[in-house]
């Protein structure tokens, strides 16, 4: 048992609070620079090629290089943002997409197809330029601009000297990505409450892939792995790159399928086809007429799929066969429109989705299919009467982009803008990225189950019995409450990973006792950490036992300390038990990790407001991100105006299946 | 997080003779004073929550707060007719029936008669409830909404919210603050509703304060409760309601357990079956005060006996189906639950699941007068009453040779009374409610008469003959799938469900329980002590002690 550590503490010197840094000379980016920033030295590959080609070409046709204006996705929405919303708004893109242009201050006027550097994206010495990066996000780096000292051959000390100024501390540090794959929005873009943007770093500090086992019990061991080890993994050097034999892979391989498609390099197809199909798999059950498709985020460290998520286009296809093969119904055959897509919906003033991607429009989050890393998610096909015996096939299908984001960008690509922009890369000798090309349409996984026939399943169905039971009971903790109850029959009470989603579901229907008696039957197994201990703080916060909750949320920030949920826990459950010194403690180190977390920072104001501190800081800075105020008006306003709203944001979807 | 809902009921405090909030009744009125009934309807993650007010004081004085865990807007609220409250209540209410013994003599016709006419045809009768910124907070939302002025809250710190009702001149009870704290701590808003007298309806000198109703979308369906604590006085009732597709619902959190159904009464009920239930239910729940009891569920649509005809459509759209996907207006299950607390025995918000199909006190009685006393599970069928039956037996001329007994049916003058519909004592009364044991032991008890007298043996089951209350799926979770590795071990299944005999399992009572019956209406205004002018309309303060 864990024992009471929070005392009705007495007050004490308080935390100094952390107040979100939103101000810049770059603001809304959050990028700075130290020097006079030159953007045709920041240009230079080629010097970058000399000594490693290897590195370059991959580059070439990663995302960063074409992160710019040639990139015909972005160019076409970063334009309509600037033209809605008006130059510095689209400051907020360039801090991460158009470095040159927006530390040389171009991003505050017209951007012409030919300006310097409006096709360079994200250069060599962007990222082995920056001194340091925070996980603030929007591009929350600082740029050394000293001048590079370039190598002698054979001179060591030149060589450590060029190491030096090029692979600062933040190079290997996962902040250097979390300074660009986390962003929030605003009234900057256009929104009049700051939202959430991305967070592939707080996804991933949360999950076991960064040590943190704090969110569940894994099923098995996993290894340490941070943004390098999936995204630059080490590979051949080919062409005589210095780093070699081997050297970090430089196409940033993720999920953007269309763009390695439209680059032309089978190379990077390939590398984004092996991330994207070792992510997740797909299994199917069916009880009394009802096909349950099971999806589970097995190898990405933040959600899956990541990055702009409103913009991702992955869908489950669930086909009902007959015993020959032939199709008799199914849903999501031909695009996601009328299936379960793993996305998010974000919605605009009228409450109506916003699918374009245009961030000025963004209000409230309407519903996210998303899957966090090791999670799962499941979606319900209510099936018509079928002939018996019969086939069903789920599987997961990726798209880069939605349907309505696709027609969008090939339109504007025959606009005379595109065109040109088009042209000034084949001057340059770049590529010439076509926004029209065909998106590939990727299988990622699939499970196939014969029903009313004793035939082996196939695919993710295959698996063994207790890894799927675990995998439908984890997916099964998102039901709603009053569903919780399902889960106790998917649980194997010989695999401590599945007894803790039992406890977690009891936690959740406020049973302490029971909760706490199969905590203990885990402990007595073996298992401990912060996933217990975690499970025992929500046992005992749903009842309100607020110093034992605090004590068990101490304990999981000590086995999981860079887990910004585990440190909102605690500074809730102090902060509910009186006890507003540690309550702000923990706010503060939290919101160290996550500087915007609402939670936290409100955590964070009441408890200086209890000490007597000092609190107007904090008190605005809670209210300045507490999101949108008519969150619920919007939703109500989309299930009132769009089939499909309230279905689509239930925890749960279920579909109906048409008949044969 | 939208964890968090609460409500309470304040009202303005008043000079000297302090109105003693809740628990006045008017000269000879009944009243279930310390009753909060509501009605939720449920379907996905949207929850229609309408509250019926029973407040009785000086209109003006009435104000209400709901913490809430969103920000709602007008459409999200309205006022309902007090006339469904009372509708829903006299459905779902336990109900007494009446059987008449056929005459013996007169065998086919009846039985087609009977067919023809549903079955059974007896007369229940059923049992319905009597019915700013310098604190610290921000207003987010201002509207009106009937006669209520409504203005929705943020608090910016702990005592702020505290501080505003204080300035707007309401009573609330020490140390609200820190009941308070948590949920600031959560980030929920609290739904202030004002009456504005200009816009009420008298009856007579009598305030009638329309029921309110408001939605909201949340993963989590539960009735938080905590916050009516702070005042609570004694022993309250909460009655909920809940209606869903297709489903019954119970409580995740404490003990469920069936109302005895189907138990034989004799003629003395029928003037005081308040009386004869109310021992029922405490027995009920004798011994395990975190008990919360089922009384109903059955298909919205219909009922047999009906004491009131089924919900209608229109009923559905104005208790929540209007505002849910494809406007429903069939198809619901009601569930009645009734939970019988005090402070010390309610701590914990009601979570609810959904629960097996439920079938019981249905039936006529067979040729020697049984009935089934003991509830079934059963899918998703769902027919399940507290019915108590009175046996009327063929008292006429026998005059033939095979006279065929016990065909039960209605009044021989064809007549079509109607069940009496739960008279609870304590709603119809103006008894208070208690913890206290049942007024007798099932020896010699009232409430069970056919356990005493000549009809021992009776052919309708004893009450509660088996001792065993029957347990609406306990606690019990682990249920296999038939791929199962394994049954769960889940704690506290279902354990303890044997009715002690009276005295008995008082040392495991919480607080309450055996206390002596409560104290008059007088006693119970001084013990309301500082929180005279603070009534809660659920009991909904919830008051934790700290540890430290």
């Amino acid at each position: 048992m864990v024992a009471l550590g929070v005392a009705c503490a007495q007050p004490q010197a308080a935390s100094k609070p952390r107040i979100p840094e939103d101000a810049g000379p770059f603001f809304p980016s959050l990028a700075r620079v130290e020097g006079d920033f030159d953007p045709v030295v920041f240009d230079d590959v080629a010097s970058c090629q000399e000594c490693h080609p290897d590195a370059v070409h991959q580059w070439q046709s990663s995302a960063h290089a074409n992160a710019s204006f040639g990139n015909p996705w972005y160019r076409t929405l970063v334009d309509d943002l600037r033209e809605k919303q008006g130059f510095t708004a689209s400051r907020h893109c360039g801090g991460c997409h158009d470095p040159l242009l927006l530390l040389s201050g171009r991003m505050d006027k017209a951007i012409e197809p030919g300006e310097s550097q409006a096709l360079s994206g994200v250069t060599c010495l962007v990222c082995h330029s920056v001194s340091k990066a925070t996980v603030n996000g929007n591009g929350s780096y600082v740029l050394d601009t000293s001048p590079v000292p370039y190598p002698e051959v054979g001179d060591e000390d030149s060589i450590a000297a060029h190491r030096a100024r090029l692979a600062m501390e933040p190079l290997r540090s996962p902040a250097l990505c979390a300074s660009c794959h986390r962003g929030f929005l605003g009234p900057h873009t256009g929104s009049p409450e700051v939202l959430g943007g991305i967070d592939e770093p707080g996804q991933w500090r949360a999950s076991a892939w960064a040590g943190s086992h704090a969110a569940r019990l894994e099923p098995e061991e996993l290894p340490r792995r941070e943004c390098r080890s999936c995204h630059m993994p080490e590979v051949e050097a080919k062409e005589g790159d210095e780093a070699g034999p081997t050297l970090p892979s430089h196409r940033f391989a993720g999920g953007h399928s269309a763009l390695a498609a439209a680059v032309g390099d089978p190379l990077q197809v390939a590398a984004v086809e092996a991330m994207t199909r070792s992510a997740a798999t797909v299994d199917v059950w069916e009880e009394d007429g009802i096909a349950t498709v099971v999806i589970r985020n097995i190898g990405v460290g933040h959600r899956f799929p990541g990055g702009a998520r409103d913009m991702k286009n992955l869908w489950i296809q669930l086909r009902v066969l007959d015993v020959r093969g032939r199709l008799l119904t199914g849903l999501g055959l031909e695009d996601s429109a009328d299936s379960y897509a793993l996305q998010t919906v974000v919605l605009a003033e009228d409450g109506r989705p916003e699918l374009l991607h245009r961030v000025q429009n963004f209000r409230t989050l309407g519903w996210d299919h998303t899957i966090a890393a090791r999670d799962a998610g499941m979606v319900e096909f209510v099936l018509p009467p079928l002939p018996s015996p019969y086939i069903l096939v789920a599987r997961l299908v990726a798209e880069r982009h939605r349907t309505e984001v696709q027609a969008l960008v090939c339109a504007a690509m025959k606009e005379p803008r595109s065109l040109a922009f088009g042209e000034q890369a084949r001057k340059e000798g770049r590529r010439v990225l076509d926004g029209c090309l065909e998106e590939p349409v990727l299988e990622l996984a699939s499970a196939i189950m014969w029903v009313g026939v004793d035939i082996p399943a196939k695919g993710g169905a295959a698996r063994g019995l207790r890894e799927r039971r675990y995998d439908r009971a984890l997916a099964m903790l998102h039901l709603p409450g009053e569903r919780l109850e399902e889960i106790y029959s998917w649980v194997d009470n010989d695999f401590p990973a599945s007894v803790a989603l039992k406890a977690t579901a009891l936690a959740n229907q406020g049973r302490l006792e029971e909760s706490l008696q199969v905590l203990e039957q885990l402990r007595r197994s073996g298992a401990s950490g912060p996933a217990v201990e975690r499970i025992a703080a929500l046992a005992y916060g749903q009842v309100w036992r607020w110093p034992e909750a605090a004590a068990a949320a101490t304990a999981v920030t000590l086995g999981a300390p860079g887990d910004s949920g585990a440190w909102r826990e605690l500074a809730r459950a102090r902060g509910s038990a009186g006890d507003p010194a540690g309550s702000l403690e923990a706010a503060v180190a939290g919101l160290a990790l996550a500087p915007r977390d609402l939670s936290m920072l409100r955590s964070q104001a009441l408890a200086l407001q209890q000490l007597g501190e000092p609190a107007d800081a904090a008190v605005q800075a809670w209210l300045r991100y507490q999101g949108p105020q008519d969150d619920e008006a919007l939703k109500l306003a989309c299930d009132q105006q769009v089939k499909g709203c309230f279905d689509q944001r239930q925890p749960v979807v279920r579909l109906i299946v048409p008949p044969p | 997080m939208r964890r968090f809902f609460l409500a309470a009921l304040l009202s303005l405090p008043l000079p000297a003779a302090a109105f003693c909030g809740f628990f006045v009744s008017g000269a000879g009125e009944s009243l279930y004073a310390n009753a909060t009934m509501v009605v939720m309807m449920r379907e996905g993650t949207r929850t229609i929550l309408s509250m019926q007010n029973n407040y009785q004081g000086p209109p003006q004085d009435f104000a209400m707060v709901i913490p809430v865990p969103v920000v709602l807007q007008k459409e999200n609220v309205r006022t309902l007719p007090k006339e469904v409250f009372g509708h829903v209540d006299t459905l779902a209410a336990p109900r007494l029936v009446e059987y008449w013994e056929g005459d013996p003599c007169l065998q086919p016709r009846y039985d087609m008669e009977m067919a023809a006419r549903g079955g059974a045809m007896p007369v229940p009768m059923s049992a319905p409830a009597k019915r700013s910124a310098e604190y610290g907070v921000t207003v987010e939302a201002q509207f009106s909404v009937g006669e209520y002025d409504i203005v929705i809250l943020s608090a910016k710190d702990s005592g702020g919210l505290e501080g505003w009702l204080k300035a707007e001149k309401y009573n609330i009870p020490a140390g609200s603050g820190d009941v308070l704290r948590p949920y600031v701590q959560a980030g929920t808003r609290f739904f202030v509703a004002k009456v504005d007298v200009e816009r009420v309806k008298f009856e007579g000198d009598r305030a009638l304060l329309s029921p309110l109703r408001f939605h909201y979308d949340s993963d989590r369906f539960k009735l938080p409760v905590r916050l009516g604590l702070l005042n609570s006085q004694g022993v309250q009732d909460l009655i909920v309601h809940i209606l869903a597709p297709g489903a019954r619902y119970e409580v995740a959190n404490y003990r469920n357990v069936s109302i005895p159904t189907n138990l034989r009464a004799d003629d003395s009920v029928r003037s005081d079956f308040g009386a004869y239930y109310e021992d029922i239910f405490r027995e009920s729940i004798w011994g395990h005060p975190d008990t919360v009891v089922t009384e109903y569920s059955w298909d919205s649509s219909s009922c047999d006996p009906c004491p009131t005809p089924p919900l209608t459509a229109s009923d559905l759209l104005t208790l929540g189906a209007d505002v849910l996907p494809g406007q429903p207006t069939g198809g619901m299950v009601l569930t009645r639950l009734h939970y019988r607390y005090t402070k010390e025995t309610l701590g914990e918000d009601l979570i609810f699941r959904k629960a097996e199909g439920l079938m019981g006190g249905t039936g006529i009685p067979d040729q020697e007068g049984k009935l089934s006393s003991e509830p079934q599970k059963n899918g998703n069928w769902n027919m399940f009453q507290g019915r108590y039956v009175m046996l009327n037996p063929w008292t006429g001329p026998i005059a033939c040779e095979n006279p065929v007994r016990g065909r039960w049916g209605g009044p021989p003058s064809g007549g079509d009374s109607r069940p009496i519909s739960a008279p609870n004592k304590i709603l119809n009364s103006g008894a208070v409610p208690a913890m206290a044991p049942p007024t007798r032991s099932r020896t010699g008890n009232p409430a069970f008469p056919d356990t005493r007298g000549t009809q021992t043996g009776s052919t309708i089951p004893e009450a509660a003959s088996g001792s065993t209350i029957p347990e609406v799926s306990g606690s019990n979770t682990g249920g296999n799938s038939p791929t199962s590795s394994g049954s769960s071990n889940m704690a506290g299944s279902g354990s303890g469900s044997t009715i002690p005999e009276v005295g008995e399992g008082s040392n495991n009572m919480a607080g309450n329980a055996g206390d002596p019956p409560p104290k008059s209406e007088s006693a119970r205004c001084d013990s309301a002590g500082g929180l005279s002018g603070l009534a809660m309309l659920m009991g909904l303060f919830g008051l934790r002690r700290r540890k430290c």
